[in-house]
């Protein structure tokens, strides 16, 4: 039987994400939005899956107590607003994670269809609806991964990572990753089923800086310091690439020491490459 | 006991005149029987001294990923793990790192290898 979804395509609210929250999202891949589903909703989504625990139990789109808790939930819909921009697309597609506990770690991947993009015209969601500790296998994701090529196939011998998070959290927590990310479902040792809900939002507006600008962020000097995955500084250019487009502003790395490179102390005065429309010092 | 151990055991019996065809067969047997562990290291740069930032081992038959406290892996740069005893068999392919404007991967990957 055809389900018909019984959500709105497109959706919009109030941005939450302050220039900040949105650069720190362009350099790390994600954003981890801790118990921001209320408790009820979560126990409603708990009962709803026992009782159905395929792949993906599309009638939950046509329940409003989960469209309105989970998708449009406003703290991650407020976070998608801020990077995806107003009148967003709603998920009209999920699934369900089902993950029987202990089991051993998923290879690490980058989902089906990943591409290498400076563009951010959508977003893979998680939601937990469940507390998740370490024993439970949490995914793990790699910081920055996102600007990083790989095809999942030659992942396949990657194992233990330092720089591995796990994403470890309460529940009711959703969080929001650039889709191509690399990631994985944890080892877990507990015995236990732990869910876990992948899904998609898409914009449908080009981009613009409409978030909640912070006119105290100083974009010029970012003091993030390094990454040993990356070469220095180009995590920065990569990130700063990315929001400049997010920015609809031009940027193009003229290389040498230029905006994004870090400082220890922020200078009175603009870096030399930051976009036009970015600069505080004219 | 180790291969240079046993090879000085055989010469001490071949100057004694005690050597054997079964100590031969026994070393022929024991070559033929070892196995390849193997040591997937990734670094962060092409140094063998710099940090370790990924591990896999391959070893007996399985594969395991270590301490999950990147603290408590055995080995924190390939130099220490080729001091152990491993031998790299396969060094970071520079040949595949020459578009300056791109990232690839994660890491400078060694991957090495003992026998037993």
């Amino acid at each position: 039987m055809e389900t018909t979804p019984q959500i709105a395509p497109t959706y919009d609210c109030a941005p939450t994400l302050t220039d900040r929250e949105v650069f720190e999202f362009c350099r790390q891949g994600y954003l981890i939005l801790e118990g921001v589903v209320p408790d009820e909703i979560n126990q409603q989504t708990m009962s709803y899956i026992a009782g159905h625990t395929e792949h993906q139990p599309m009638e939950l789109l046509t329940e409003p107590w989960f469209v309105d808790g989970i998708f449009k939930n406003p703290a991650a819909a407020g976070a998608v607003r801020s990077l995806l921009g107003a009148d967003f697309k709603l998920p009209q597609n999920f699934c369900n994670h089902r993950v029987e506990c202990p089991a051993p770690a998923q290879g690490w991947h980058r989902d089906g269809g990943s591409i290498y993009t400076e563009q951010l015209d959508y977003l893979q969601v998680f939601y937990y609806p469940q507390e998740v500790t370490p024993e439970m296998g949490p995914t793990e994701l790699i910081p920055g991964s996102h600007f990083m090529r790989g095809k999942a196939n030659y992942m396949a011998h990657l194992r233990n990572l330092r720089l591995a998070e796990k994403t470890t959290a309460p529940a009711g927590t959703i969080f929001l990753t650039v889709y191509s990310i690399w990631h994985r479902k944890g080892p877990s040792t507990a015995s236990c089923i732990r869910n876990m809900f992948k899904y998609n939002y898409w914009r449908s507006r080009p981009p613009r800086r409409d978030w909640i600008v912070d006119p105290d962020f100083d974009l010029s000097w970012p003091n993030t310091g390094g990454s040993p995955h990356f070469e220095q500084f180009k995590l920065e250019i990569e990130a700063a690439r990315l929001f400049s487009w997010l920015c609809n502003e031009d940027y193009e790395h003229t290389g040498g020491q230029c905006w994004p490179c870090g400082a220890p102390e922020k200078l009175a005065c603009d870096q030399e490459g930051l976009p036009t429309g970015l600069r505080r010092y004219q | 006991m180790n291969d240079q151990d046993r090879i000085r055991h055989w010469i001490d019996k071949l100057r004694r005149g005690v050597l054997e065809e079964s100590d031969l067969q026994q070393a022929l047997d024991d070559h033929h029987s070892q196995r390849q562990h193997l040591l997937y290291l990734q670094a962060a740069s092409t140094s063998v001294e710099s940090e370790v930032l990924g591990m896999a081992l391959v070893a007996d038959g399985q594969i395991s990923e270590g301490p999950t406290d990147p603290r408590d892996w055995p080995y924190q740069t390939v130099l220490a793990a080729i001091d152990d005893g491993w031998r790299v068999v396969k060094f970071p392919e520079l040949a595949l790192l020459l578009e300056e404007d791109k990232t690839y991967g994660l890491g400078c990957e060694f991957i090495l290898e003992k026998l037993s």
